[in-house]
């Protein structure tokens, strides 16, 4: 036992590169005289790396199924600091009574307050419209748009705008915002090649105005001098449906700052909030897209990301990059 | 998290939070491979397989990134459903816009190689948890044999290391065995 001890111990110093350059080379010359001792190097290798892989399957199925793993000391530590830091902004915007803006639905459940009013739209319940009072702040994108307007959507075309448009979808969660502005096109586009790309009905100029139009700067961010840039994941399904946005904010600064830090993250957790909701509402309340189309002709589910700058000085700017098209 | 962030932390061993960064590219991979004639199911076994390579990659000293590391990744997850889809004997040429290709050479990669491993892998689950917590802790936290003695509960650091050395045995029976009757039943 104990000689295979000795075997095992060497060859892991061998396999995990301890050995000296003379200790390396005596052992692979046993190597090859001993058949033996090389089959055992040889399994005790892909063992040891199927464990390892083993080891990382089940570190990347507890992030796939949403786990992070359980909290650590300092997550609740952080955690607890955030929860006195927004009880004191509750105590705080009780007491100036102010107002609220831009709010979107998601974030309305967990800060109820009698000071916020947030109203819906009266002629469609479902489709959520900005808050009552447009924030002072308002930063256009259009002047923005027009240096990146390429970048901006998939397909250069713009194709012709038809005075009808298909009928709203009923029963799916998707709020559909229809108006002769953003008409779909011309169904019957044939190209030489059937395969395209994912759309927003109208083209380029057409999505740039419904961004224009839609997208606000939160003014609770303006106010404070804070920057961020949001990163919007989503799928465009066979119907043209928006579905599994996905939204991270990639980055959050004052105004020329540094990033903030994990603790200034979680206190400002409203504002993160705030820059996500008003990016994603501009996904939520899109029209229907023309989804992209394989070498058949067929509708196929696609995917699409888009980034939100919110920048004080130039507004807010959208973009796609050139590698994720594709 | 940067490219070269996250490259250190794996070389660390710290894996944890570059898996969840790199998680994030998941629903583009996914949408590319349903689009082209895979399932959902495949998607995601095929992302976590090259999230392992492209980890095995990254910790080799000598590896050096050409393109950005989310490209890459994405470079081998086209590698891999192209190696898919010639298993399953379609020949779909997929056109992956914007993303590298890399060949077998490039990732030193190896069918017969990764059919042994994923072998290996389903043994690993059935030796015993006892045996399965050793080699964790040995190989992939790379803790030392006393510490490992110590949270395992053996009497001391050589009978945990004759536990090691038994498991192994263990496993590289069993795979021989298993790898035995596969290849008996093949021929009947």
């Amino acid at each position: 036992m104990r000689n295979e001890l000795k075997i095992m111990d060497e060859i892991e110093s061998y396999l995990s590169n301890e050995l000296s350059e003379t200790e390396r080379s005596s052992f692979e010359n046993r190597m090859l005289d001993d058949a033996d001792l090389a089959e055992k190097v040889n399994h005790q290798k892909a063992l040891t790396q199927a464990i390892k892989r083993a080891a990382l399957r089940s570190q990347i199925n507890t992030v796939a199924a949403g786990g992070g793993g359980g909290f650590s000391f300092t997550q609740i530590f952080l955690g607890s600091i955030g929860v006195v830091g927004i009880i004191g902004a509750v105590i705080y915007f009780v007491n100036q009574n102010k107002q609220e803006e831009i709010v979107s639905t998601s974030t309305i459940e967990k800060n109820v307050e009698p000071t916020t009013v947030v109203q819906l739209s009266k002629n469609n319940e479902r489709n959520f419209q900005l808050t009552n009072e447009i924030p002072e702040t308002i930063f256009s994108s259009i002047h923005q748009f027009e240096d990146i307007q390429d970048n901006l959507d998939i397909d250069p075309v713009d194709f012709p705008v038809n005075s009808h448009h298909g009928s709203t979808i009923n029963g799916s969660s998707h709020t559909v915002n229809q108006s002769s502005d953003y008409d779909a096109c011309d169904e019957s586009y044939s190209g030489t090649n059937k395969d395209r790309k994912a759309m927003f009905p109208g083209g380029s100029s057409s999505l740039k105005r419904f961004i224009d139009k839609n997208l606000y700067y939160p003014k609770s961010a303006s106010d404070k001098n804070i920057e961020c840039l949001v990163q919007c994941d989503f799928h465009v399904t066979e119907d043209g449906l928006i579905t599994e946005i996905e939204a991270t904010c990639l980055k959050i600064a004052e105004e020329g700052g540094e990033q903030f830090n994990d603790i200034k993250l979680i206190r400002n957790k409203k504002l993160v909030n705030a820059f996500i909701n008003n990016s994603t509402h501009v996904l939520r309340t899109m029209p229907i897209w023309i989804p992209a189309r394989n070498k058949q002709g067929n509708p196929v589910l696609s995917y699409q990301r888009l980034y939100f700058n919110f920048d004080l000085e130039n507004g807010c700017l959208v973009y796609q990059l050139e590698e994720d098209l594709n | 998290m940067k490219d070269t962030e996250i490259i250190a932390a794996i070389r660390k061993g710290a894996t944890e939070r570059p898996i969840k960064f790199l998680y994030k590219e998941f629903p583009k991979v996914k949408s590319t491979i349903v689009s082209h004639g895979g399932d959902a199911e495949i998607a995601k076994e095929i992302f976590h397989d090259s999230l392992i390579l492209l980890i095995e990659k990254v910790s080799d000293p000598s590896f050096i990134l050409t393109a950005k590391l989310s490209t890459f990744l994405f470079g081998i997850n086209r590698f891999l459903w192209l190696n898919e889809s010639r298993r399953r004997n379609k020949s779909i040429e997929i056109e992956w816009k914007d993303t590298l290709i890399l060949t077998d050479a490039d990732l030193s990669f190896n069918n017969e190689k990764e059919e042994e491993l994923k072998l290996l892998e389903t043994v690993l689950g059935q030796i015993g948890e006892r045996c399965r917590q050793l080699f964790e802790l040995f190989y992939f936290k790379k803790q030392e044999m006393k510490t490992i003695a110590q949270t395992l509960n053996f009497s001391s650091v050589d009978s945990a290391k004759t536990q090691k050395y038994k498991c192994m045995e263990k496993a590289i029976g069993l795979a021989k065995e298993i790898k035995i009757s596969s290849t008996n039943y093949e021929l009947k």
